[in-house]
């Protein structure tokens, strides 16, 4: 484990090599760690993700249960998605006290649920199966087990891969009619039990977010544990970035600031970052190929940001 | 202490971001991409134009007890703000610097709908103890989430490397709220650490804007400052029914010119995100303004010359000077600090 305190030498040398375009571990300022996504991980859910960052630092598992529910009064055609965001006592961060553990995890699960839901990403009425009756309601359930550096952007990476490759049963309503009671039937029932029919959630343009940290007068990506640690990192920035390119939040950690003359370019900065991540994401969960079915195993990819070029190393199964 | 029920009249502001940025307005106007702030987007639900704020009304040292406290109302949105500290440090042994921690909570009665405090259900497991604020109950995430996004906000503004082993508490409370009620907690909180005497670089002022696309396809973004509830919502009048856009929330700290808390909600491109993080900056810059204004003014009233006022350090300097330049220029009192 990490201990917390950095001496000031150790901070220089951080910064000054972050100056030289070298960190700690070899990379440069706009290199992330090798990326690894593993799909369909917790068979039993509706839809599951495992993303790796580096070599077993940042692990975080995404998982999509879906369950049907009446829609309140107010938002009778929708449905719902309910966020949670967690850092398993497992990944045993650096932050012993328990309080600093539940903030970090409502931090994460705020700023995330604000990415989610405001950008309009899950269309929420294509999740009502009767209005007033019967809506689904996605249970997103997001769990951090190592926690060794990035762990928004671990945890939107596997989100999205998680919801992208969900699928839900087909369902049809049924209605008209009346029953023994004289009641108007309002009922449903599943359109095929084929597992291979489960149509995927409507989700579109899904952001991924990614963080921006300002070492010194330098901008990193893809801090390292040891880059995160006290005093390293002054000022955080974290972008949501939707597969069009448009912004869909921003969230600021860390107590220092930007220049207020460069926070556009500065949130701009992430775009292109955002948009070569989402490709390698798409190609390794396999949507950039015909629809995959639900139940083969896609195995899992690892994906290395050089230079500009993704190169991709897929392993099938583990 | 007055009542908070029957709070003084705020008075409307007269600061207008035109004179301030003519040449952002002028360059604008040659640009035939950007829209023309001049045209129709002066329509807004309370008849204010696109870039005006809401009358503000700041109060100090409302709760006598605390070492610093400010209220701060922008019409519907009230918040009221105490900080206690420097004080001893529990628990670590030693730090070098001091630490900031902040208490954000909502009163059961500030929403629409009244909130149940934490007593009536069982509540969460492990909720907090102890910490002032409205419900006394565990704080909910966005409770938690709204406390660390004030904490840092503010965090860059105070001098914690003169508080070796010390910490700061900042309690907000959330009266009544109608839209931007972060923002003006960071304001609220700044202003009750300046009161509070503790050693500050400069004082951060927070501004919200909600910028959205009257129609499809066209690429013309409206952005107004400062928005109530009804046009944050977006639903009927507030966005004019637009479907993209988001809220933008700055915190900004003139005197050194830094950016220390951003938040943004809801999807914009790049033209769009351009011009609500600079008409926040300019919004945050009208707030310092009014901020820095009614500290003066109080100063003068209760500080009574310079013995008052010692702990300010070198921002009793810099207001010194800065007031004989309002002196001479009443008119126009605005955001830039040099």
């Amino acid at each position: 484990m990490l201990s917390q305190a950095r001496s000031r030498t150790e901070l220089a040398f951080m910064e000054a090599g972050v100056e030289q375009d070298v960190r700690a571990d070899g990379r440069r300022r706009v290199d992330y760690r090798d990326i690894s996504v593993t799909v369909d991980v917790v068979p039993s859910s509706h839809g599951s993700a495992r993303v790796i960052l580096g070599h077993d630092a940042t692990e975080v598992l995404a998982v999509v249960k879906a369950d049907l529910s009446q829609p309140s009064y107010e938002r009778a055609r929708c449905g719902t998605l309910e966020l949670n965001v967690e850092v398993s006592p497992l990944a045993l961060l650096y932050k012993e006290t328990g309080r600093e553990v539940e903030d970090l995890n409502a931090e994460l699960t705020t700023a995330f649920e604000s990415f989610l839901v405001e950008s309009g990403a899950l269309d929420m009425e294509a999740l009502c199966i009767t209005p007033g009756k019967y809506a689904w309601t996605i249970y997103l359930d997001v769990i951090v087990l190592e926690g060794q550096g990035n762990i928004l952007d671990a945890v939107s990476l596997a989100a999205y891969a998680a919801l992208r490759t969900a699928a839900l049963p087909g369902v049809d309503a049924i209605s008209g009619g009346l029953d023994s009671a004289n009641n108007p039937i309002e009922d449903f029932e599943l359109s095929s039990t084929d597992i291979l029919d489960a149509k995927p959630l409507p989700v579109q343009n899904l952001p991924i977010c990614i963080t921006l940290n300002r070492i010194g007068n330098f901008v990193v990506v893809d801090t390292a544990a040891e880059e995160e640690a006290e005093g390293g990192v002054q000022a955080r920035l974290t972008v949501a970035v939707d597969e069009t390119g448009h912004i869909c939040g921003l969230y600021k950690g860390a107590g220092g600031g930007f220049p207020v003359g460069e926070m556009h370019t500065l949130a701009q900065h992430a775009v292109p970052i955002a948009k070569k991540v989402l490709e390698g994401l798409k190609a390794a969960i396999g949507l950039t190929d015909k629809k995959e079915k639900k139940g083969i195993e896609k195995g899992s990819s690892k994906l290395r940001c050089e230079a500009g070029t993704w190169r991709r190393d897929a392993c099938v199964g583990e | 202490m007055y009542n908070c029920y029957t709070p003084r009249v705020a008075t409307k502001t007269q600061v207008s971001t035109l004179q301030t940025n003519s040449e952002i307005q002028a360059q604008r106007k040659k640009d035939d991409t950007g829209p023309s702030p001049a045209r129709s987007e002066s329509f807004r639900m309370d008849g204010r134009a696109y870039n005006q704020l809401r009358p503000v009304f700041i109060d100090l040292n409302t709760v006598s007890h605390a070492s610093g406290s400010a209220y701060l109302e922008m019409e519907h949105t009230k918040v009221l703000v105490a900080v206690y500290g420097p004080k001893a440090r529990q628990d670590v042994e030693f730090s070098d610097e001091g630490k900031l921690i902040c208490d954000f909570r909502y009163s059961p009665f500030a929403l629409r709908a009244r909130r149940p405090t934490g007593k009536e259900k069982g509540g969460r497991e492990g909720g907090r103890e102890g910490g002032g604020g409205g419900g006394g109950g565990p704080q909910r995430d966005e409770e938690r989430a709204a406390s660390r996004t004030v904490s840092q906000a503010l965090e860059a503004s105070v001098q914690l490397a003169k508080l070796p082993k010390s910490v700061v508490e900042v309690f907000v409370l959330v009266l009544q709220t109608d839209g931007g009620e972060v923002g003006a907690a960071i304001s609220c909180a700044s202003l009750a650490l300046a009161e509070a005497g503790i050693e500050l670089f400069g004082l951060v002022a927070s501004c919200e804007v909600v910028a959205f696309t009257p129609s499809e396809g066209k690429r013309e973004w409206r952005v107004r400052v400062d928005p109530t509830a009804a046009e944050e919502g977006g639903e009927e009048g507030g966005r004019e029914g637009g479907k993209e856009g988001g809220v933008v929330g700055l915190a900004l700290m003139p005197v050194s010119g830094e950016v220390t808390q951003v938040w943004q909600k809801g999807r914009l491109d790049t033209r769009g995100s351009e011009r609500a993080l600079e008409m926040a900056a300019d919004g945050a810059r009208m707030v310092h303004a009014l901020m820095r204004k009614r500290l003066l003014t109080y100063m003068e009233q209760e500080g009574g010359g310079e013995g008052g006022w010692g702990g300010l350090g070198e921002m009793t300097r810099d207001d010194r000077a800065m007031r004989a330049q309002d002196e001479k220029h009443p008119e126009s009192v605005d955001g830039d600090v040099k």
